[in-house]
């Protein structure tokens, strides 16, 4: 394949217009089952609305014409490569979507007796013993629905285990300053207090700035390794004793745990509670937003303060829930968390196997290492030592040299018909651009990269302006995001042609 | 190997390029103290087809909805998914896009959020929602956490009367924030006596009063009065609705909610256990800047078009960090998505017929049930698609009994605002047919006549 990157092209598209201003009186799209008994007793009128809610009445073709006319305003994994770090936005298998929808799992309701969802029980019980062997830990809660969420809980977790040892002045949790925003966010929540800790030159956590603040306040630590510059946290054994030998547990954030199955786990490292993504290292899709699933796994003496109820196995071999005394009176959701994600994340684990999740670490490792190695002499890239499934650049030398900004390199991206970059992340990184390409992408697609990306350096150094108005191939431009926050238009207030 | 594209060659051709003889050297500078010298303890991959016959024996151990017939709701519903909502979102351009932080290439994510914010706010009669939380669990917890913030009172009051899952959650929340929780006992309607909640109200500042409607027993509740009451004690009312019973009911915006929160899984969403779901969020405009989550706003484009961005974003956890609002990253957004196509699919025609179909069989079901012998309708007020039976013996008997004839009775409310054990909550949705109500009314005969015993 050659590597010539062509101009791109005008986008030829309509925008679609709002649902809100399409269809016409009485078209219906969608009819319910026949009722063959008597109608209803009118509710009081007390009790009712004033007047029917205003939606639009469409047809069922035009439902599927402007829902297709939107879908296709979108970038996606199958268009081409998204290499947003951090987020690890590898393929998502059909065979999972399949599996889910499957009768005898998609429509079981969770109040259904336990002996008819003996199945179910068991595949995620099955997920559960995977996801401890694969983080090296004894107990797993499936009922985190995001990553955010499994924080959350983990934070719940480390404080219901040191209150149990009367031991609930411990508020602070310690953070790295390359962390993601939702770790302080989740400690804030909990009403702990979050205190930063610096990162050395070489992107590392700074030992010393551990030791100075570790103390009687300490619950514990939360630990992205690999970090969110990619780099493993070389010196996590220490780590682990200073904040042991403080009294505080380890939690990892294991958004990067892409960069490791198979090669480390997280409870050999010393962590004490670890939140897999299933909807970046197990392929599970993004959706868009969601729906995600954060599953947390933890250390025996932790298991005791997961909340309920846990699956557990008989001996005859049949699946039962139990209700841990204690745990009782804590849940973070309604039922079971998001079930259909895990169900998606276990095809993934089954059809991979070990080998095949080794591989994928492998791979996407080397692809982070190859791109950043092809990328030498285009971009700088801070903290050049061994990054592992992701690297940060800067575009600190082209702001100097060209007077473009990484967000332009961004935008510009998006005219090559791929997406951006994480830009502006980690914060510690001065024009960060953020790149983790995944498994997912084969040799020339990361060929292509390069190549786009020496193309759009040509454009800075002759025509920077081109990538300031950047970009100019997508259904619309920059947008006026102040005037967005400034005006709120955040619901469609027209009537309907209803 | 499964999904990896790279063959051995394509490998060595990149080592190559970077002066490397194996993958190994990439990982040689992890300490070798926290290295794993064994393989993970799994099995080999497997195949596509094996996958696939491995979840159909899953599938098959289990017995759903779709086998049989099914009264069970409490806050999950056995509704019509349209085979759009399917087609839809299998589309690789929803179904694998990201977060729509880049919104030039996200137009049809962020005009799809503006468009369910669009509709649940016609739908509640409130002035701002969401993209979406967790369920409807978390949402209340959430608009919980946004009236502690608005009132700066660290009290919440949640009735007897709210779904005990949801309470739950509500209850873990605010522990670990350091809120009190005070609750309203359910008066002899089954619902929440007004003096009740005043005498509760009278004892702490109150942050704010959870108004759940129709209520877990299936009961619409005296909203106005409920919502007047906590109003004069400077709390915020918090509505938690079944959305589809705004199809008739009283709005929260007409009650004057300051938050309203809900469980939209009966607009196009599978059940899967419980999983996922779609809790949804809106409140008055006073509010739109403390609560949690994704907000997509019209703005211009740099070439004067209209088009569509998250906003509002300084409230966010990216953003803002530990002053963020919530820690709420990844929502529900697929969901979401089937649930907004669910209600262009359904429409001003749809809706209130769909309103009219959960009455008609919530009552055909009472009033048969109200002619078997031992069998009572303790509570008698307005219901709006469930209801709770009082049966002559135990509510988990008649579940096994009925079980066995291949229906899915209801959910025992033993200890529940008030139930006693042999009070089971009955759901009804516009896929129940008559013969299926007649099929439940004649267990229910049987039952009361001895039928199950000792089962």
């Amino acid at each position: 394949m050659s590597n010539e990157v062509k101009t791109p092209g005008r986008w030829l598209g309509e925008l679609p217009g709002s649902l809100f201003d399409k269809g016409g009186p009485g078209r219906r799209g969608l009819t319910f089952p026949r009722w063959d008994g008597e109608p209803a007793p009118a509710l009081p009128a007390s009790v009712c609305r004033a007047k029917p809610a205003d939606f639009p009445a469409l047809s069922e073709p035009e439902v599927m014409r402007h829902f297709t006319a939107l879908s296709n305003l979108n970038h996606h994994i199958e268009r081409g490569m998204y290499p947003l770090g951090s987020c690890t936005m590898k393929y998502n298998p059909r065979l999972n979507e399949q599996v889910a929808a499957m009768p005898g799992l998609a429509d079981l309701h969770p109040e259904q007796d336990v002996a008819d969802v003996q199945g179910l029980l068991g595949s995620l019980l099955h997920l559960e013993k995977a996801l401890c062997e694969i983080t090296g830990f004894a107990a797993c809660s499936l009922m985190p629905a995001a990553g955010a969420h499994g924080e959350y809980l983990g934070m719940l977790v480390i404080r219901a285990w040191h209150q149990a040892r009367g031991d609930g002045g411990r508020t602070e949790i310690l953070i790295p300053d390359s962390a993601h925003g939702t770790n302080p966010a989740s400690v804030a929540i909990m009403g702990m207090v979050p205190r930063q800790i610096a990162s050395r030159p070489d992107g590392r956590i700074d030992l010393d700035a551990l030791k100075a603040a570790v103390g009687p306040k300490t619950a514990g630590i939360m630990i992205t390794n690999p970090n969110t510059l990619g780099l493993f946290e070389n010196d996590i054994a220490e780590v682990s004793r200073i904040v042991h030998g403080a009294g505080g547990r380890l939690y990892m954030d294991g958004a990067n745990l892409n960069a490791i199955l198979g090669k480390a786990r997280p409870g050999d490292m010393g962590f004490d509670v670890v939140h897999m993504n299933l909807h970046k290292t197990f392929s599970t899709p993004h959706g868009g937003g969601g729906p995600g699933s954060g599953p947390i796994c933890v250390a025996s003496d932790l298991a005791e303060f997961l909340p309920g109820p846990r699956i557990a196995q008989q001996a005859d071999g049949s699946f039962t829930l139990e209700r841990l005394p204690g745990a009782d009176d804590t849940s973070i959701h309604a039922w079971y968390g998001n079930v259909g994600v895990c169900l998606r994340a276990l095809a993934y684990i089954l059809r991979n196997g070990r080998d095949g999740l080794k591989r994928v670490t492998e791979c996407a490792v080397l692809n982070a290492n190859y791109l950043k190695h092809e990328l030498r002499d285009v971009i700088e890239v801070e903290h050049a030592d061994g990054c592992l499934h992701e690297f940060v650049a800067t575009g600190r030398g082209w702001k100097d040299r060209y007077g473009v900004r990484t967000l332009d390199i961004a935008k510009r991206l998006l005219d090559y018909g791929m997406h951006a970059p994480t830009v502006y992340f980690p914060l510690i990184v001065e024009e960060a651009f953020m790149v983790e390409p995944t498994e997912t992408e084969s040799l020339e697609s990361l060929d292509r990269f390069v190549a786009v990306m020496k193309a759009i350096r040509a454009e800075a150094e002759t025509d920077p302006d081109l990538l300031h108005g950047a970009p100019h191939h997508t259904p619309v431009g920059r947008m006026d995001e102040a005037k967005a926050a400034r005006d709120p238009d955040l619901r469609w207030l027209g009537p309907c042609n209803c | 190997m499964a999904y990896v594209p790279h063959a051995d060659a394509d490998i060595r051709h990149m080592l190559e390029a970077m002066g490397l003889d194996s993958v190994e050297q990439l990982f040689a500078h992890l300490p070798a103290n926290v290295r794993l010298d064994r393989d993970l303890d799994l099995p080999l991959g497997l195949s596509e087809e094996e996958v696939r016959d491995w979840f159909r024996c899953a599938a098959r151990a289990n017995r759903g909805q779709g086998e049989l017939v099914s009264f069970l709701g409490g806050g999950v519903y056995d509704t019509v998914v349209p085979s759009v909502c399917d087609a839809l979102v299998s589309r690789s351009e929803f179904l694998t896009a990201y977060t729509p932080y880049q919104p030039e290439v996200s137009q049809g994510t962020l005009q799809a959020i503006y468009e369910w914010q669009s509709f649940v706010c016609r739908l509640t009669g409130m002035d701002v929602a969401n993209a979406s939380m967790y369920d409807g669990s978390t949402a209340l917890a959430e608009a919980c956490q946004v009236a502690v913030a608005a009132k700066r009172r660290p009290l919440v009051v949640l009735p007897a009367t709210l779904n005990p899952r949801w309470a739950r959650v509500v209850r873990t929340s605010m522990r670990g924030a350091g809120i009190a929780v005070a609750e309203v006992p359910a008066g002899p309607a089954g619902t929440t006596d007004v003096a009740q909640l005043e005498k509760v109200l009278a004892l702490a500042p109150a942050a704010c009063f959870v108004l759940p409607n129709p209520n877990y027993l299936g009961l619409v509740e005296p909203v106005d009065q409920l919502a007047a009451a906590a109003r004069a004690a400077g709390a915020a009312v918090i509505a938690a609705v079944n959305p589809v019973s705004l199809a008739l009911l009283k709005t929260p915006g007409e009650y004057g909610a300051d938050l309203c929160v809900g469980e939209a899984q009966a607009f196009g969403i599978p059940p899967t256990w419980g999983g996922p779901l779609l809790g949804f969020l809106a409140c008055s405009d006073e509010h739109k800047r403390r609560i949690p989550g994704r907000i997509v706003g019209r703005t211009n484009d740099s070439r004067g078009q209209g088009g569509y961005v998250l906003t509002l974003q300084t409230r966010e956890q990216h953003i803002r960090r530990e002053k963020a609002t919530s820690n709420i990253c990844s929502n529900q957004g697929l969901m979401m998505l089937r649930a907004t196509i669910y209600l262009a699919m359904l429409g001003a025609g749809g809706l209130a017929e769909l309103g009219d179909a959960n009455r008609a069989r919530i009552e055909a079901l009472r009033t048969r049930a109200r002619k078997v012998p031992g069998v009572t309708i303790p509570f008698d007020g307005p219901v709006f698609n469930e209801t709770v039976l009082r049966l002559p013996r135990p509510a988990r008997e008649f579940r096994a009994f009925a079980r066995s004839r291949g229906v899915l009775a209801g959910i025992p409310l033993d200890g529940v605002a008030g139930c006693g054990p042999n009070d089971i909550l009955v759901a009804v949705t516009e896929k129940r047919s008559l013969a299926q109500i007649d099929l439940f009314a004649a267990l229910l005969a049987e039952f009361a006549a001895g039928g199950g015993k000792g089962a």
